[in-house]
C-alpha cells in the first residue's frame, strides 16, 4: 500500500510539475492545464504542492483537534444530564457528522471556491495572476475545518463515553479530581477512537477537497471562454475527465495526488490505531 | 479541627441519624452505626436494603449521585466527612472503597496498583517502594512479582479482586469499605479473599457488604442487618447469628424474608 502511494505521489507531482519553477506573477507564463496554482496559489512543484498540504493541514489540526477534543469532552462529561441545550447541541454535531463529505464539497464549491475564482474570471483576471495570490483556493481547506469539526465531535465522545463507568469510578474513589480523571484516564483512554475522529475529519476534508480541485480545475479552463467551463460535469470526477470542454487530462492528473493523500492518511490511520491500542492495551504475553 | 490529623490511626466511624435519599426513593432512614477500628463490621440486608448506599455515603461517593439528599452525621475518626473544608480527594484515598467490579484499567499490574498513588504525586522509587508494600500487604506478592507487566484484567478473577485491594491500600488508608469483596468467586478465591480480610484487621477499620451470610459469621466481628433502609439491629457476629433481638433479623437469617 504505501509503494502503491508512492507511486501514486511521484505520479501526481510529475503532472503537477508542469507548473515552472522560477518567477511567479505578471512574469510567469499562463497555467492552462495544471493544477498546482489554482488550488494551491502558485506553487513552484509538485513537491512543493505536496509541501503546501503538510502546510496547511497544520494550521487545519491546529484549529480541529482542541476544538473537537473538548467539544467532545463537554458532551461526554458537562452535558450528560439531559438538559435541552446539550441536547439540542449533540444532536446538531450528530446531523452534521452524518453529512457526507460530498455534500460538503459540494456546498464549498458553490459557496466558497466559485465566487472567488468567477469572480476574477468576470474581471478578466487570467490564470497566472490567480495563481500570484488570490483569488488561490488555498483558504478553502481552512473553511472545511469548521465542517470537519463534526466528526472529531463525536468521535471523542463516543470514545470517551464508552469507558466502563467502572473505570471512572474505581479513579474518583481512589481521590481522583475531575481533571486527573480526565487527563489520567479518560483521555488516555479513549485516544485510539479520538485518533480515529480526527483522521476521519482530515479524510473528509481531503474528499471534500477533491472536489473544490476539480471546480477549480474546470473554472481556471474555463475562463478562455467566459462562464462555459463552471457546469455541473466538472463536479464529478468521471464527467470532469470525460468533458472535452474542461480538459479532462487535467482532472486524471489531479486525482492521483489526492487519491494518494487519502491512501496515505488510510495507512496513517491503520498504523497509529494499532499503535496507540497496543499503548493502552498491550497483549498479555503467553503463558503456555 | 485539624482533619488530617484526626486519621493518623485507624478510624472509627459513627454514623448518627443519616438519611439518604434519591427523586422518591428514601434509600437510609435514620441510620446509627458505629463501627470499631481493627475491626471487621459486616453489613447483610436483602438487596436494595442501602447497604452499598451506606458505603458510598462514608467516603462521599454519594456526592456524584444528581438530586441525593443527606441529613445525619457522618464521622470518620472523629472527622465530620461532610464539613465543608474536607478535602474530598483526601477523604477518598483515607477511606477506601472497594466495589465489587474492581474497575481495573487495561493496563499492566504495576500500573493498575500504582495509580492511585500517582494521582497522589507519588514517584521514581518510592512509587516502587509502594506498590511492592500494597501488593504484599494484599497477599498477592507471590502471585505477580514475577507479571507485574501482565495486563490485568486478564488476571483470574479472585486475583483481580485482589489487586483492587493492593490498589485501595497503595494509597495508604485506614478505612476499607468493600462492596461484595468475594461476590461471585469460588470457595477458593472466596477462602483467599477472606484470609486478606483477616489480616487486614489488624491495622485497619474494615466495613464490608456481603450477601454471603456464611462469609460474615466466618470473619466478621460485627453483624448489621439493614432492611428497607432501616438498620435493624447491629451486635456481635455471633449473637446475631444465634440469637437475634429481632425478629425480622431472625426471619432474613432464617430465610424466612427474603427483602
Amino acid at each position: 500500500m504505501l509503494w502503491v502511494t508512492v507511486i501514486l505521489v511521484v505520479e501526481a507531482s510529475r503532472s503537477l510539475a508542469g507548473v515552472p519553477d522560477g518567477p511567479t506573477g505578471a512574469s510567469m507564463p499562463p497555467i492552462r492545464g495544471t493544477v498546482g496554482p489554482t488550488v494551491f496559489g502558485g506553487l513552484p512543484s509538485g513537491w512543493a504542492v505536496l509541501q503546501a498540504i503538510a502546510a496547511r493541514a497544520f494550521p487545519l489540526l491546529l484549529i480541529l483537534v482542541p476544538a473537537g477534543v473538548l467539544s467532545g469532552v463537554f458532551l461526554a462529561e458537562q452535558a450528560s444530564s439531559p438538559r435541552p441545550g446539550a441536547r439540542w447541541l449533540r444532536g446538531a454535531f450528530h446531523g452534521v457528522a452524518g453529512v457526507p463529505g460530498l455534500v460538503f464539497g459540494a456546498l464549498g464549491g458553490v459557496l466558497l471556491s466559485v465566487p472567488a475564482v468567477l469572480g476574477s474570471a468576470r474581471q478578466g483576471v487570467d490564470a497566472a495572476s490567480a495563481a500570484a495570490g488570490p483569488p488561490a483556493l488555498s483558504w478553502v481547506p481552512v473553511s472545511l475545518a469548521l465542517v470537519s469539526l463534526a466528526p472529531v465531535v463525536t468521535a471523542s465522545e463516543q470514545a470517551l463515553r464508552s469507558i466502563p463507568r467502572s473505570w471512572r469510578a474505581s479513579a474518583i474513589a481512589l481521590g481522583a479530581s475531575r481533571l486527573q480523571v480526565l487527563f489520567h484516564l479518560l483521555v488516555p483512554n479513549a485516544l485510539p477512537g479520538i485518533a480515529g475522529g480526527v483522521l476521519q475529519a482530515i479524510s473528509r476534508a481531503s474528499a471534500a477537497w477533491t472536489l473544490l480541485l476539480l471546480v477549480g480545475v474546470a473554472l481556471t479552463i474555463g475562463q478562455a471562454s467566459g462562464l462555459d467551463g463552471l457546469r455541473l460535469g466538472a463536479l464529478d470526477p468521471a464527467l470532469g475527465a470525460s468533458d472535452p470542454s474542461t480538459d479532462g487530462g487535467v482532472a486524471r492528473r489531479a486525482l492521483p495526488m489526492v487519491l494518494g493523500f487519502l491512501v496515505s492518511l488510510s495507512a496513517i490511520s491503520g498504523a497509529l490505531g494499532g499503535w496507540l491500542r497496543s499503548r493502552t492495551l498491550p497483549t498479555p504475553p503467553d503463558r503456555d | 479541627m485539624n482533619a488530617k490529623a484526626c486519621f493518623q490511626t485507624p478510624a472509627r466511624i459513627e454514623v448518627r441519624g443519616l438519611s439518604v435519599g434519591y427523586g422518591d426513593t428514601q434509600a437510609l432512614r435514620s441510620v446509627t452505626l458505629t463501627v470499631p477500628e481493627r475491626r471487621i463490621t459486616a453489613l447483610i440486608g436483602p438487596a436494595g436494603s442501602g447497604k452499598s448506599t451506606l458505603l458510598r455515603c462514608l467516603n462521599r461517593m454519594i456526592d456524584r449521585v444528581d438530586g441525593v439528599r443527606i441529613s445525619g452525621e457522618c464521622r470518620v475518626g472523629g472527622v465530620e466527612i461532610r464539613d465543608p473544608g474536607v478535602d474530598v480527594g483526601w477523604l477518598r484515598r483515607r477511606v477506601g472503597l472497594v466495589a465489587r467490579d474492581p474497575g481495573l484499567l487495561p493496563r499492566s499490574v504495576f500500573d493498575n496498583v500504582a495509580f492511585g498513588a500517582r494521582l497522589a504525586g507519588c514517584r521514581g522509587t518510592e512509587l516502587h517502594d509502594r506498590v511492592a508494600a500494597a501488593l504484599q500487604r494484599a497477599c498477592v506478592w507471590s502471585e505477580v512479582k514475577d507479571r507485574l507487566g501482565d495486563i490485568a484484567p486478564g488476571l483470574p478473577e479472585g486475583l483481580q479482586r485482589r489487586l483492587g485491594i493492593a490498589r485501595a491500600l497503595a494509597v495508604d488508608p485506614q478505612v476499607l469499605l468493600l462492596d461484595e469483596p468475594a461476590g461471585g468467586l469460588d470457595p477458593v478465591a472466596s477462602a483467599g479473599i477472606e484470609e486478606l480480610l483477616r489480616d487486614l484487621r489488624r491495622d485497619l477499620t474494615l466495613l464490608m457488604v456481603t450477601h454471603r451470610l456464611q462469609q460474615a459469621a466466618r470473619i466478621a466481628d460485627l453483624t448489621a442487618f439493614l432492611l428497607g433502609g432501616e438498620l435493624v439491629e447491629v451486635d456481635d457476629t455471633g449473637r446475631l447469628f444465634s440469637r437475634p433481638g429481632d425478629p425480622r433479623t431472625e426471619e432474613y437469617l432464617t430465610g424466612r424474608r427474603a427483602g
